[in-house]
């Protein structure tokens, strides 16, 4: 059902703003939505709970990271050393889960 | 059954979906066909740090120098310092990166951050009410006066902190769910500091208006229950994360917020403002002619029906007062909810009375996500008056029908004729304007100092100098004060022509005849830059 709405949103997008629309939700799913998506898949929450709060809180820490590391690095850089470090949280948090679940 | 429930809540979804889809599409009609930027007030200004930091590729923290003169010293604590929390201005410049243009992409989020109340009061009154209404509070929210005249005025992170509200107000509903069931769902609780934190982040009223909702709902839940309505020990955890995360990703703000809300107000004469208990009495405190905005956003029935002012645009009122007797009635904890977050908002937008908060007036932008969420229950509510259960169902579909229709004759029409009228606008920056201000980008100092003379509103330094300041990233005057640091002088008989004012074109040329000597360094599409350092104006 995730696929489908998301499927939607994207030709919405393109419909309504053509190819800038298209690649605007591209990154605004990609960037802000899935790292955040996956990190809260690991935890006791429904479905709809996991979307939502992605959602908002991905467009509340994504930024917050990218802007102090956007001292450190080029700004470019930062956007995509965030998304990366993000993601791979989200995979650890995951296995961290496995693995205490599994202990459990 | 269980087939047909789960199919029942795909076609939710996908209605929600197509739902919001629709209100993309309404709320980007200012860009579909004039992909040039738009926007009153504070716009330009929030578009100009996100840009900056791409034109620079860094974060940055010092106001930049165009910007110094509107904003240097309103973050009291740190004069030369970004006046609010980097959050908002980061997602535009990375909205700029991935989307890879200066505008379009940039206004496309904020479209998106102006309508996610859309989404997430729908996400809270479907957990409390169910479908229909959620449904039918979200339809309206598409609509609404109060949203997208803050979108026109460019008060876009207000607008983004408030649509955060309903998840705070949905988190702790299901903390206390939980709790009174000795479920212990601390997730909740955390994930509440998390958007406080991120109300925090774009803009205080909306963590304020939480705040308050919050407190409300818990003392009507203590009185309801005689207890409270949470575990103190739960509590202490998400303050510290809220403390945490704000300090760790705001800290150049928290000061000054704490100095703004102790703040009285002062009258023009620098004195503290007494109590002003007639306020209490009117809704919209009997303002008229404020010199910061317009009137019709004092009255009920322009703001939530129609700017046209026709009589049916009282339609939602009566639904609304239905609602507002339905769920002091029945007093269930969703219910009291509700109510809570009314009673707050009402207590919020009159600080005034007590003499604080200068800003209880910006308040009244959330109204109508309080309002629409008790006028969808007003109408539901209606059905049950009918005694059989075949004929409360006709009834209820015939009340979603009406309200359907009148919210998008009335609501959405107006809605749509303003959002509309914007593609063309006057106040909107045209192509001559933005390919000078590019030129200037790229071939004057970053100290330069230009003075306007020409450009629409040019006489009050409005709306569109100030973009032509974002757009060319060079101070442009924008105050009497300032005129004697002139180096440059833009003379833009673009508007005029656009106009076809003979008068207005005169006095662009009766202007320019005291640069005749000179020979500009621009000169392109009606506008013409002229250096003239040292020429007292």
């Amino acid at each position: 059902m995730l696929g489908v709405v998301l499927a939607l949103i994207i030709a919405g997008s393109f419909f309504i703003l053509g190819f800038s629309g298209l690649r605007a939700a591209l990154g605004i799913i990609i960037l802000f939505f899935v790292p955040f998506y996956l990190i809260f898949s690991n935890f006791d929450l429904s479905q709809q709970e996991k979307i939502i709060f992605s959602f908002f809180a991905g467009i509340s820490l994504y930024p917050s990271l990218v802007y102090w590391l956007g001292f450190l690095l080029p700004l470019r850089i930062s956007i995509l050393a965030v998304f990366i470090i993000l993601s791979l949280s989200a995979y650890l948090i995951s296995r961290l889960c496995k693995r205490s679940s599994s202990s459990n | 059954m269980a087939i047909m429930k789960i199919s029942l809540k795909k076609i939710e979804i996908l209605l929600i979906a197509v739902l919001y889809l629709a209100a993309l599409y309404i709320w980007t009609l200012p860009i579909q066909k004039n992909m040039l930027p738009f926007g009153d007030v504070d716009s330009s200004s929030h578009f100009t740090i996100g840009d900056y930091m791409v034109s620079y590729d860094r974060s940055i923290l010092e106001i930049p120098y165009p910007v110094t003169f509107r904003y240097y010293g309103q973050n009291n604590l740190f004069p030369a310092l970004l006046w609010y929390p980097p959050q908002y201005w980061t997602n535009l410049g990375i909205m700029q990166v991935i989307g890879g243009e200066r505008i379009l992409p940039v206004f496309i989020l904020v479209a998106v951050f102006c309508t996610l109340i859309i989404i997430s009061s729908y996400f809270l009154i479907r957990s409390l009410f169910g479908f229909w209404a959620a449904f039918l509070s979200s339809f309206l929210l598409v609509f609404s006066a109060r949203d997208f005249m803050i979108y026109l005025w460019g008060q876009w992170p207000q607008s983004l902190s408030f649509a955060f509200t309903p998840l705070i107000l949905y988190c702790f509903y299901q903390y206390n769910k939980h709790y009174n069931e000795n479920q212990n769902r601390q997730i909740y609780l955390y994930m509440l500091a998390l958007f406080l934190a991120a109300q925090f982040f774009f803009h205080p009223q909306g963590m304020v208006a939480s705040a308050g909702a919050l407190i409300a709902y818990c003392i009507f839940l203590a009185i309801k229950k005689r207890k409270l309505p949470f575990n103190i020990k739960h509590a202490l955890i998400p303050i510290v994360l809220f403390v945490l995360v704000s300090s760790a990703f705001a800290p150049l703000n928290v000061g000054e917020f704490v100095q703004e809300l102790a703040s009285k107000q002062q009258s023009s004469s620098g004195e503290s403002k007494g109590f002003q208990l007639d306020k209490l009495f009117k809704w919209y405190h009997g303002i008229k002619n404020d010199p910061g905005l317009p009137d019709f956003y004092f009255t009920y029935n322009q703001t939530h029906g129609s700017l046209q002012n026709i009589l049916l645009s009282w339609w939602t009122l009566p639904f609304l007062l239905i609602g507002l007797f339905v769920l002091a009635y029945r007093r269930n904890d969703e219910d009291l909810l509700l109510l809570g977050w009314f009673a707050s908002f009402y207590f919020l937008t009159r600080l005034t009375v007590f003499g604080y908060g200068a800003r209880d007036i910006r308040m009244f932008a959330y109204e109508a996500h309080i309002f629409y969420p008790i006028i969808a229950i007003g109408v539901l509510s209606l059905s049950s008056l009918a005694k059989q259960n075949a004929l409360k169902k006709y009834l209820k579909y015939a009340l979603i029908m009406v309200f359907l229709a009148l919210a998008v004759s009335i609501n959405g029409k107006s809605a749509y004729d303003v959002l509309k009228s914007q593609q063309y606008s006057i106040a909107r920056i045209n192509n001559a304007q933005y390919e000078s201000a590019e030129w200037i980008r790229i071939n004057l100092p970053e100290n330069a100092d230009i003075y306007d003379f020409g450009t629409f509103g040019y006489q009050n330094y409005a709306a569109k100098i100030k973009w032509l300041m974002a757009l060319s990233q060079r101070h442009f005057i924008i105050s009497g004060s300032e005129l004697n640091m002139t180096d440059y002088i833009f003379i833009d008989y673009t508007d005029a022509l656009a106009l076809r004012s003979q008068n207005y074109l005169g006095m662009v040329q009766n202007f320019e005849s005291n640069l005749q000597n000179q020979t500009p360094i621009y000169n392109k599409n009606n506008i013409k830059v002229y250096k003239v350092a040292g020429i007292k104006i």
